[in-house]
Formats: structure tokens, sequence, C-alpha cells
């Protein structure tokens, strides 16, 4: 597969943190492409690096060996602010406890990618009521997050991660907060959406049944990555 | 990040929705407290100019002048010829004592012609009974202060003793009747404790040679910081041999007083406002330290730290000025209205307050306002930008260790 086709590519990546004098590895030597519109799921046991891997993927975190490429171009070259707007354009977040602004409405959290982005706000506005009616909050527009429930506030956050339409959708634990209802509706909508809007999906999930739902599977254990499918 | 999204994310921060009760009753207390920072030093500063100014033109109106022209008269049909000189009047003064039948008063008698008490002299006095005229007679008109009429026990109609004691120490010192006709009040205790008014004829008549002899000019209120130039202009047009002076070089002492006391007090009133600047720096601190999950988040979003800094800035910003503007303007408003109570205290005559000059009209110096002001505004963007520091080091990654 050429890298250019791959969204992101994995080379030789490593992470050691330093703890007093003793190194811990955390990953080691880990090789791993995405393609476009590729969901892959990784699952691992608490304290496996499965966070850690994301982080790197998310350009969240560098890794201290090995480099990470997006679309053919490596990623450790560019600045923190370079690394900023690319993360903004190029990568959709959804994270376990969604972490939305309190401070903001339904519809503004999910504006707020598209108009740091630069997009005007009536075209993010558009963009954002789209979203939402896709996931069934037509209703919830105006609301605070602090009134919805955790299923209505993940479905914000899978609406945000696609906002600025990137190539890919990193998700950690996306329906690990939620009860097994609410988590279903919650993983059908994120398939659906990743699928109709061909995304390629990295997913951290201990959720087996979710995972299983991606095209491929792998387990993070002693440091590196083991396909299961 | 585009300005509009700038400027709303801004208006989030400053003004938060009603849900967040606490975070807006804390902005809102912010802009309380500056605001009541501000009110007193508003009000004092408006207080220590005014009072300042209004006892300097006590004394260039009633006492010497803008400018002092020594052992020079002006003919009457001498043109000013310059438009920054109000008016020029000839007057004459001796120190003497004061006796009434049970009393005694230091005074200094100032010879002036009635037309000295024109429009600017009579705002800074009032005066009950005639000016004095001149009488031709043993016994001359002189017009008083109540204080010193107080003092010495009398009113109006009755008489008093002078005793003259001329400058030049080769004459010697002269009894005069005097009869009075008019007191006076300029409010000033310290003009009004000495100072005498006569017939400039009069007082002449009794002793030409050893009394201090002058022109008093006074100028239009946008030359009095520009003296020296007026004196310049005046040199050319009369007699160069003319001794000049300016009132605040004749009053040296009471000028560098005025002069000192007003870079004290405004040096302490900026000292407040720089505290208060500090305490600006907290409410960022605050700031940063409540949305330190909604910065971790807008970085992983994509906002720079630069974006993200200049927001917060101006949110501070907004505060510290919102509270500075309404601070600034309830001060001038309760410092326009301290009018009354002073006329009131001036009135009660409260021996602690005696020194001071109560009545006087209030004028606002927008300059020192400016300067407190940007003292404030200046030391808080410094510390707030000190303050503000923490939001770069805010890593994205906190956002996840804190899931």
């Amino acid at each position: 597969m050429n890298e250019i086709e791959n969204v992101i590519s994995l080379r030789a990546v490593g992470k050691t943190f330093i703890s007093g004098e003793t190194p811990i590895h955390i990953l080691e030597d880990i090789d791993f492409d995405i393609q476009s519109g590729q969901s892959i799921a990784v699952t691992g046991k608490s304290g496996s690096g499965k966070s850690t891997l994301l982080n790197i993927v998310g350009t969240l975190d560098r890794p201290t060996t090995g480099s990470v490429y997006f679309q053919g171009q490596d990623t450790s070259t560019l600045t923190d602010r370079e690394l900023s707007q690319f993360r903004n354009t190029n990568i959709g977040f959804i994270f376990q406890s969604h972490l939305l602004l309190d401070d903001f409405n339904a519809l503004e959290n999910v504006c707020i990618p598209a108009l740091i982005k630069g997009m005007r706000a009536q075209q993010a506005r558009r963009r954002a009521v789209e979203l939402l009616v896709r996931v069934g909050l037509e209703d919830r527009l105006s609301h605070s997050p602090l009134k919805l429930s955790g299923g209505e506030r993940q479905r914000i956050a899978i609406c945000r991660a696609l906002m600025n339409n990137p190539p890919i959708i990193i998700a950690d634990e996306p329906t690990g907060s939620l009860d097994e209802e609410s988590s279903q509706q919650v993983a059908d909508i994120l398939f659906e959406l990743v699928e109709e809007e061909h995304k390629a999906m990295l997913l951290v999930t201990h959720d087996r049944q979710t995972a299983q739902r991606c095209a491929s599977m792998y387990l993070l254990q002693n440091r590196s990555l083991q396909r299961l499918k | 990040m585009k300005r509009k999204t700038f400027w709303w994310l801004i208006g989030r921060l400053v003004v938060p929705p009603r849900e967040f009760r606490r975070k807006r009753k804390r902005i809102i207390g912010s802009i309380v407290l500056i605001a009541l920072v501000m009110i007193p030093l508003v009000v004092s500063i408006l207080f220590m100019e005014s009072m300042i100014q209004g006892m300097t033109d006590k004394y260039v109106m009633l006492q010497d002048g803008h400018i002092q022209a020594y052992d020079f008269v002006l003919g009457s049909d001498t043109q000013l010829g310059d438009e920054r000189i109000f008016s020029a009047d000839h007057s004459a003064s001796v120190f003497g004592i004061a006796y009434s039948k049970t009393q005694t008063s230091e005074v200094k008698v100032k010879g002036v012609y009635p037309s000295y008490f024109n429009e600017a002299r009579l705002q800074e006095i009032s005066i009950d009974g005639t000016l004095p005229e001149y009488s031709g007679s043993a016994v001359p008109s002189v017009m008083m202060s109540s204080t010193t009429a107080k003092t010495l026990g009398v009113a109006i109609g009755e008489r008093i003793a002078l005793m003259l004691v001329p400058d030049s120490g080769t004459i010697s010192a002269r009894p005069v009747l005097a009869r009075i006709d008019a007191l006076y009040e300029s409010g000033y205790r310290q003009i009004d404790a000495t100072l005498m008014f006569m017939h400039i004829d009069d007082l002449l008549k009794f002793n030409t040679a050893g009394y201090s002899k002058r022109t008093e000019f006074i100028v239009q209120n946008e030359s009095a910081d520009n003296l020296s130039s007026v004196i310049d202009s005046l040199r050319q047009t009369y007699n160069p041999n003319i001794r000049w002076a300016t009132w605040e070089a004749f009053n040296r002492s009471v000028y560098q007083n005025f002069m000192t006391s007003r870079q004290v007090i405004l040096t302490v009133l900026i000292m407040i406002s720089l505290v208060a600047g500090t305490y600006v720096s907290s409410i960022a601190a605050e700031l940063v330290q409540d949305s330190h999950q909604s910065i971790a988040l807008l970085k992983t979003l994509g906002a720079t730290s630069a974006n993200i800094h200049q927001a917060f800035f101006l949110t501070v910003a907004c505060t510290t000025t919102l509270g500075l503007i309404i601070g600034m303007g309830i001060g001038l408003l309760l410092g326009t209205r301290l009018q009354s109570v002073l006329l009131w205290l001036a009135k009660a005559d409260i021996p602690a307050l005696r020194y001071y000059l109560l009545d006087f009209s209030l004028k606002i110096p927008w300059m020192s306002l400016l300067e407190v002001a940007a003292a404030l505004l200046g030391i808080s963007a410094v510390t707030v930008l000190i303050a503000l520091r923490r939001i770069r080091k805010i890593s994205p990654l906190e956002l996840l260790q804190q899931e």
C-alpha cells in the first residue's frame, strides 16, 4: 500500500517515560497503518498503553522513537502551532466523557472546530444543524450540555468530531461511560456516520462487541500490537 | 481563529450563560471591586486638584495676581497690548497691626482702586457692605475679612486703629484710625486671616515711599501655565528695566507646598491603583484555573495558545476597563455632589478643617485621572500577562489525564 493512501502510518514508533531514573517502555517498535475509510479497533488491558498510542496517533503526544506520518507527511516536523492547525483540520476526537464546553450550547459546541478553522459562522451553523439532525438532536440545539443525558452529550461530541470533515476520527472509549442502551445507540450512530462520511476511525475500547464492528481489530499487549482480525 | 470567533469566545468568557452563576458572580464581583477602588481614588483626586486650584486662585486673584511688575504704574490710558492679559491693576501694600478696643491682629493692608474687584476677583470673594472709596479724610475706609473682624470683635461701621509698618527701616511706623465699611469672605483662612483692603490713594497718602507698589496682572486661564512667555511679551511692550515676577516665584514656599502635596498625594493614589492592578492578575489566574479543562479541549480542537491567551487577556482587560469606567463615572458623580457637603463643612467652622479651603469650584482634572487609570491598566496588563503564561503550559494531554 502506498504511504499516500494511508491516512495515518506509524513507523517504528516507541514511547518511553522516565520515572525517576528508571525508563518505562510503554510502546516499542510499532508499525501500523490506517487507510482511508478503514475502521480499526485497539483493545487491551488497562495500562497497556492504548491511550498513549491514541495520543501519539492524534498528535497530542510525540513518540520517543519512530515517526507518525499523515498522508505521507512526517508530523514530527510540525511546530506546535502547525500541529494545532493540523489537528483542527485532519482529526476528529471523541472522548470517553464527551468533554463538551459547558459555557456553550449544543449547537455552539459542534460549531467550535469550524469556527477555529475560520469557517463563516452561518456556514458552520448550517453544517452543525445538519449533523445534529442526523443524530436526532434537532430539538436540543440550544440546550446546555449540563441539561442533556450522557448519550445525548456523546452524540454532540460525535457531531463535533465530524464538523470539519476530517479524514480520521479518533475515539477513546466513546461508549465507556454510558449505560447499555445508550451505549448501543451511540455506537450505532458513530459507525453509521463514519461509514456514510467515509472516514477512517481508530477506536480504543474495552468493549469487545463494539470492537468487533470495526474492519480490523488489534490487541495491545507487551508494548506491541497483535492483529486479532 | 477568525476574529469573529475570537470575540465570541471572549464574550462568553466575560458574560457566561445564566447557568454559571458562580462564574457570573466572580466576573461581576471583580468589576464591582475595581469600581470600588476607583471611586475613592477619583473623589480624592477631584478634591485634591480642585482644592489646590482653588487655593492658587485665591492667592492669584486676591493677593498677588499672576504676574507682578514692581514700582511700575500702568497709566489708565495704557493699552494692555497682549490678548492674554485679562486685567492689570495698580496696588500697594504694607504690613501692620490692627487694634480694636480689646484685641489685636496682624494684618497686611492692601491699597487698591474699587475697579480692582473685577468680575474674576468677585468670583473669589463675597462682600458685605460697600467697597472702600477714597475718603480724603484722616479716617479711611477699610474692608477686612469676617475672620479678622471676628478676631478683633468688630463689625461694619465700627472703627479700628492700624499701626502700619513700612518696608523701609528709615521710615517710622504710623498709627492710623480706620472705619470698617465692608467685610469680605474668601473661604480661605490663610488669606482671610491677614488681608485687609483700603483705597490705594488713602494708603499712599500716609506714606508713599515706604510701601511696596506694583501692578498686578491677571492672565487668561489658558495662559496661566505659561507665564514666562507672557512676561517676555510684556518686557518688550514696557520698559525693559521693570522687575517682573510670577505669583509662584513670589510665593515660592506656598507654590512648592502645593506642588509637593499634589505629587505626594498623586503618588499615593497611583500606588493604590497599582495594588488594585495586581489584584486584577488574580482574576486572570482564577479564570485560567477554572477554565483549565476548556483550554486543554480548545487546544485539542486546534486553537493555538496565542489565540486562547489573547482571548483571556482581552476578557480581563474588558473586566478591568468596565470596572474602571463604572468607578470613574460614580467617582465623578459623587465628586461633583461633594461640593454641597464641603460647603456645609465650611459653614460649620470645624477647627480641624479651618485651614482647608472648602469653598471652591470643582474642576475635573482629566490628566491626573488619566494617569491613575493608565497606572491601573498598565500594571494589570503586565501582571495579567504573567498570570496568563500558565495557558501555554496547559497541554491537550491534560484533558485526557483528567478523564
